[in-house]
């Protein structure tokens, strides 16, 4: 920009190169120091990454519109094309469906009459709260994705992330407008589960690949692929029930899961709030009666 | 000969485009794409960008700026924070040391070189990723990553290329 003269550009030189390869190396070590700091969950880092990506938020959501707009599109000619077999495979569904359906019915009547007659305290009604997904980890070593509702919309930490099709993930971080939901494929990925038809107890894994594992069942456990996995409820602030995936290979030490929810459509997520803490409040059973 | 505000302006506006379009491809790269069979698994756009601006005009693009925008992409992909910033400031360290053997050479030269650099990133994460989490991590959606990455350097650095044209006019 500014022109300088030749003499004072060869005193500058040394000095300048010397400092640039001196910035060099602080940098990298810079960088080493967050991921140790990071790795032994400094508040101030972690407040960093959350505040970076409160500011990005904005940035992304707009990114992410046309995006959107052109996935929706490819979507539809896709819909157009399969259009006649969806049809057939609908209607064939609807019709096992409304056996189910009379199934259904007779369940929940059946089910009314035994609470009823046990005094079973229901659980506490959940809440939820639909993100737009805007941002994708897109590296091949975390599998997250970033969503556009954070505390102002009442999002905590730990809550499960849902799609019409099952669980997702669960919330890792969030900030002001923005949460990080942590898939149940990542690596650092825990989830308590049960089998739905056994009831035997597990821990869903993921290790970054599309299906994840079942940790620590029991060695007498009869499982076998097409099994259903549905959260336990044991970590809290998960509700119980919520269906996970199916069963899809068992050997010896290594039994995975397919999850059901399809990992390239994700466009919202529901968070469930399933109101643990004000379960004391809301429950008619825990209060003390009036003298 | 005195520059006019509005030249100036234009002169910097010019200078900060390398930066300006690397931090926008960090933006892009977390954008969902939605794509099948893809996976969630984009080329990694920053680097290529690093390893272009590097070799080729690395007075447009200082050290610094490489770190702040590692660890902004790291905290948007939710990278370990660090991670994708030692990796950029190795490639850069790197073709900024070896940039007289692309100057002036064919441009599959360059590509190779790339290829290389980005090997060595991959790896480095793949072991950083490793020692965080205290365990082998899989490696195939990074391998993944990486054949993508280097397929699709030159549709960006013809990008680069047009930018560059633009900035010595």
């Amino acid at each position: 920009m500014a022109r300088r003269s030749g003499s004072f550009s060869s005193i500058t030189e040394p000095f300048r190169s010397f400092w640039h390869r001196f910035a060099y190396g602080l940098l990298i070590l810079g960088a080493f120091a967050l991921m140790v700091l990071g790795k032994a969950d400094v508040v101030l880092v972690e407040r960093a990454r959350i505040a970076i990506a409160d500011a990005t938020t904005p940035i992304l959501t707009f990114l992410s519109h046309p995006a959107a707009t052109v996935s929706d599109l490819l979507q539809q000619g896709r819909e157009l094309r399969d259009l006649r077999a969806e049809n057939a495979r609908l209607r064939e569904q609807n019709e096992r469906l409304m056996q189910w359906q009379v199934v259904a019915r007779r369940l929940e009547a059946e089910n009314r009459t035994l609470r009823s007659l046990t005094d079973f305290t229901p659980e506490p009604a959940a809440t939820f709260v639909t993100g737009r997904v805007i941002g994708d980890s897109g590296g091949p070593f975390v599998r997250s994705v970033l969503i556009n509702a954070g505390t102002r919309q009442a999002v905590a930490k730990g809550q499960a992330a849902m799609t019409g099709q099952g669980l997702a993930g669960r919330v890792a971080e969030v900030g002001y407008q923005h949460a990080r939901v942590l898939l149940l494929t990542d690596l650092n990925s825990r989830i308590p589960v049960v089998i739905e038809s056994s009831r035997d107890r597990a821990i869903l894994a993921g290790d970054n690949s599309d299906r994840p594992r079942l940790l620590y069942l029991d060695g007498n456990a009869k499982i076998s692929p097409g099994d259903r996995v549905v959260t336990s409820g044991h970590a809290g602030a998960f509700p119980p029930g919520l269906p996970v995936g199916v069963v899809i290979s068992v050997s010896d030490h290594d039994i995975r899961v397919k999850p059901f929810v399809e990992w390239h459509k994700l466009e919202y997520l529901r968070l469930v709030n399933f109101g643990i803490r004000d379960a004391a409040e809301s429950d008619p059973g825990l209060r003390i009666p009036a003298p | 000969m005195k520059m006019t505000v509005a030249q100036r302006l234009d002169v910097w506006a010019r200078r900060s485009l390398p930066v300006v379009l690397t931090v926008m491809l960090a933006f892009i790269g977390a954008v969902p794409t939605g794509l099948p069979y893809l996976g969630s698994i984009v080329p990694a756009y920053t680097t290529m960008a690093v390893f272009y601006w590097a070799v080729y005009r690395p007075d447009l693009f200082p050290a610094g700026a490489v770190f702040l925008i590692g660890v902004l992409e790291d905290a948007i992909t939710g990278t370990p924070l660090g991670v994708g910033t030692v990796c950029l400031l190795f490639v850069y360290g790197l073709a900024l040391g070896q940039r007289r053997a692309f100057l002036k050479r064919p441009f599959f030269i360059a590509w190779i070189g790339f290829a290389v650099l980005a090997a060595l990133a991959t790896l480095l994460a793949w072991l950083m990723i490793s020692v965080l989490s205290s365990s082998f991590v899989e490696a195939r959606a990074a391998l993944f990553q990486y054949l993508l990455t280097v397929a699709l350097f030159p549709c960006l650095a013809m990008l680069f290329v047009a930018i560059h044209r633009h900035l010595i006019r």
